[in-house]
């Protein structure tokens, strides 16, 4: 469905949407702070409603301008907006439960695959389990990227595909 | 952000997602069939994906023509999405139903259409799902007293109530 946002068109559809039973799945599985790299249209509401009746710690990191002005609508005392201009200013420093990589960095939309890579890279020893959606994309191949982590789960169910990986905790799933 | 779709003008908010927490918890403590009465950006996605890996069944019903492009690619073998002309007319499958989701715009009066399709349902619904029930029309106790169990989650608006005549529930 190709929906009008400004003068900027976009095409909502089901392959946005195939990473909530796994992330709603995930999100119950684990108590702790949630980070969510890429706000979403369907993502950010989704981890906002799982998290709130607990004030769980929730922060959501966005580069597109696009979308600050839904996403702010989410902001509350337990969860945080982040827009960002560099995808270098997330917070490593927390221990996250929970790591969601959903980017597209606007300024490298040709090299999404190898952007989020890098960013799982950096959040490896600092959070539990990673998320991560779009992972039947064959820059990911099928091992070498894998083999960084002991814990390795994948939901291919529908495409786009939703993996999740781990160095701390065998994957619930 | 507000979206064009075709010739539907539409403000997306915060507010199109006060339902998520309610129904996730009572699509986990409901068992059977999924009514949702009025597909929607967020929950058809959402009630899809929690029933598509274990073959729930669930249908889906809406009547605005410019969401049915985005609602039909959910259609499955155990998703059924159908566009209805008329929701005075429309006739669900006569199953028992694990849980009703009411959210639709039926055009003028859709509290008390809303309403009518609960009472309508109950019988035949371990769980009933109602979206905005901040709305004045539910304000006066006298269509919550139709049900035995009632639960109104007042946390953000619009509210979200569960009612049921059969079950207990437990959120």
């Amino acid at each position: 469905m190709r929906v009008k946002v400004g003068d900027v068109d976009l095409v909502l559809s089901k392959e946005y949407t195939t990473h909530m039973k796994v992330l709603v799945h995930m999100v119950q599985a684990t108590s702790g702070p949630i980070i969510e790299i890429g706000g979403g249209l369907f993502s950010t509401p989704l981890l906002h409603w799982l998290c709130a009746e607990e004030r769980r710690k929730l922060v959501t990191y966005e580069d597109n301008q696009l979308f600050e002005r839904f996403l702010a609508s989410f902001v509350s005392r337990s969860h945080s907006i982040v827009m960002v201009n560099d995808w270098n200013q997330i917070d490593l420093k927390t221990h996250w439960s929970l790591a969601f990589v959903d980017h597209d960095p606007v300024n490298d939309l040709k090299n999404i695959t190898k952007r989020r890579q890098e960013m799982i890279l950096n959040l490896k020893g600092k959070a539990d389990y990673i998320v991560i959606h779009d992972t039947n994309d064959k820059g990911y191949g099928t091992g070498e990227f894998w083999n960084n982590f002991k814990y390795v789960y994948h939901w291919n169910y529908a495409t786009p595909n939703t993996s999740v990986v781990s160095d701390f905790k065998d994957i619930p799933l | 952000m507000r979206i064009k779709i075709n010739d539907t003008d539409l403000v997306l908010t915060k507010e199109y997602t006060t339902h998520i927490g309610v129904l996730i918890k009572m699509v986990l403590a409901s068992e059977g069939p999924i009514l949702e009465l009025g597909g929607g950006l967020f929950s058809t996605p959402l009630l899809h994906w929690m029933c598509e890996d274990n073959q729930r069944l669930l249908y889906t019903y809406e009547h605005n023509q410019d969401f049915m492009t985005f609602l039909e690619r959910f259609n499955s073998n155990s998703h059924h999405v159908i566009s209805v002309d008329n929701w005075e007319t429309v006739k669900f499958p006569e199953i028992h139903w694990g849980m009703v989701f009411i959210d639709h715009n039926p055009g003028r009066h859709h509290v008390q259409k809303r309403q009518d399709a609960a009472l309508k349902l109950k019988n035949n619904s371990d769980f009933i799902v109602i979206h905005d029930t901040e709305e004045r029309g539910f304000r006066d106790g006298v269509f919550w007293s139709n049900f035995k169990y009632l639960y109104h989650w007042r946390k953000a608006r619009p509210y979200v109530s569960v009612m049921s005549d059969l079950k207990e529930i437990k959120l």
